[in-house]
């Protein structure tokens, strides 16, 4: 079962070399936000799932060629001891990660939780604005709390600095966060990063998502509400200024620089690129199904070796 | 850090009129928040409360106790900006911000493709 096991490793080599890093730079992502953050939980799914499998093949290739075997063989007494050794390191090891993204997920909860009941401490309400609590504070300040109980927090720095157009449209945004329920999407791929901080591809993932997520809640917002008015809204709050007119300079294009997305997003919004047609949307579907079987076809290998 | 616990609508507003007029007893609260149609026994129970939740302190007075704020108003926003503006990666999770904030050069390439759209 070694070469199952080393089969399931180029697999998960694959996903982690060359699809997740293609995803990361690909330009179609921003042309279809859903189907990509769809493609990207495939990729995080799969990996995990190889990996839990090839610490699993390994563990039990001592015990007999196919999976079944070594199970069968686990039940009779003639276990090697090393080999008990070995499956018991890889239970602590899974152990151990698992842990780490359970402590990552219950920090984020209660970062939301203590921030929440702050806010339901010290902001007010405005009838005018009904879905949002006003934070008394100069500091430009917009954001939302998903969860249970959710709330919309705006500071009154940010009231002072947006138009009420603006500030609809920052509040569609932060709606469509809430209604699409994005910190779902986004909080295993942040547990992810805390428990691999030293992987870059892990961090690429990570700043993807956190991107789409963005993008989606944009697209959102721009249904209802005109783009450049919430592009105007991303310059005021990014900056905390309201742009000043005549320095005349060119738009010159910022490659890597732009970490939180803000430019990408506003550009994004100024002169939107054509969505996905269908042939391409067929194609990344079929790319999805494709990632979510590997882990399935991947217990079949011991099976195929075995011929 | 101050812990804060889920507030009703009696213990803000109690905890408001502790903020502005300072050290309050029970009967002074009920007095302010007369408005609500509240017994004064009910206000004794909401500021009990908010001393249990760590945000009042009581002082034994001569006739009734007074209940002081533990920190002001603007102590509670500043700790709320500091968790809402923290950089770390599981507080980006915590809270999703509308705009991150942006480098003068990324602010000058955004300004200068807001400005392409004006006529």
């Amino acid at each position: 079962m070694t070469g199952a096991a080393a089969g399931l490793a180029v697999g998960l080599l694959l996903l982690v070399l060359v699809a997740a890093p293609r995803l990361a730079g690909a330009a179609w992502v921003l042309r279809a936000p859903g189907l990509a953050l769809l493609l990207w939980q495939a990729v995080g799914l799969a990996t995990g799932l190889l990996a839990i499998e090839i610490a699993l093949t390994l563990a039990l290739s001592p015990l007999g060629p196919t999976h079944a075997d070594a199970l069968r063989a686990l039940g009779g007494a003639d276990v090697p001891l090393w080999a008990g050794a070995a499956a018991a390191v890889g239970a602590l090891v899974l152990l151990r990660l698992l842990a780490v993204l359970l402590a990552s997920f219950a920090q984020t909860v209660a970062a939301r939780r203590r921030n929440r009941r702050l806010v339901d401490l010290v902001a007010t309400r405005n009838p005018l604005l009904p879905r949002a609590r006003v934070v008394e504070h100069a500091q430009p300040l917009a954001y939302c709390l998903p969860g249970l109980r959710p709330r919309v927090v705006l500071s009154s720095g940010v009231l002072a600095l947006l138009s009420e157009d603006e500030v609809r449209a920052v509040l569609a945004h932060e709606a469509a966060h809430l209604d699409q329920r994005h910190d779902l999407v986004v909080l295993p791929f942040v547990a992810l990063r805390a428990t691999f901080p030293w992987l870059p591809v892990v961090r690429t993932a990570q700043a993807e998502v956190a991107l789409l997520v963005e993008a989606l809640a944009d697209d959102r917002a721009a249904r209802r509400h005109r783009p450049e008015v919430l592009a105007r809204a991303l310059y005021k709050v990014g900056t905390g200024a309201v742009p000043q007119g005549g320095l005349g300079a060119g738009g010159t294009p910022l490659l890597g620089l732009d970490e939180g997305g803000v430019l990408v997003r506003a550009q994004r919004l100024l002169s939107p690129p054509p969505p996905l047609r269908a042939g391409g949307r067929a194609l990344v579907l079929a790319a999805v199904v494709v990632v979510l079987s590997l882990a399935p076809l991947g217990l079949l290998l011991p099976l195929l070796a075995q011929r | 850090m101050t812990r804060v616990t889920r507030l009703g609508d009696l213990e803000r507003a109690a905890m408001e009129v502790v903020w502005e007029d300072g050290p309050c007893t029970a009967r002074s609260v009920a007095d302010r928040l007369a408005g609500r149609g509240l017994a004064y026994t009910t206000w004794l129970t909401v500021l009990g409360r908010l001393e249990g939740k760590g945000l009042l302190r009581r002082d034994r007075g001569a006739r009734a106790h007074t209940y002081t704020a533990v920190a002001s108003r603007e102590d509670h926003i500043a700790e709320l900006l500091q968790s809402a503006l923290g950089q770390a990666a599981d507080r980006e999770a915590a809270l999703q911000h509308f705009a991150r904030s942006i480098t003068p050069a990324e602010a000058e390439a955004l300004r200068a493709a807001l400005e392409g759209r004006r006529p």
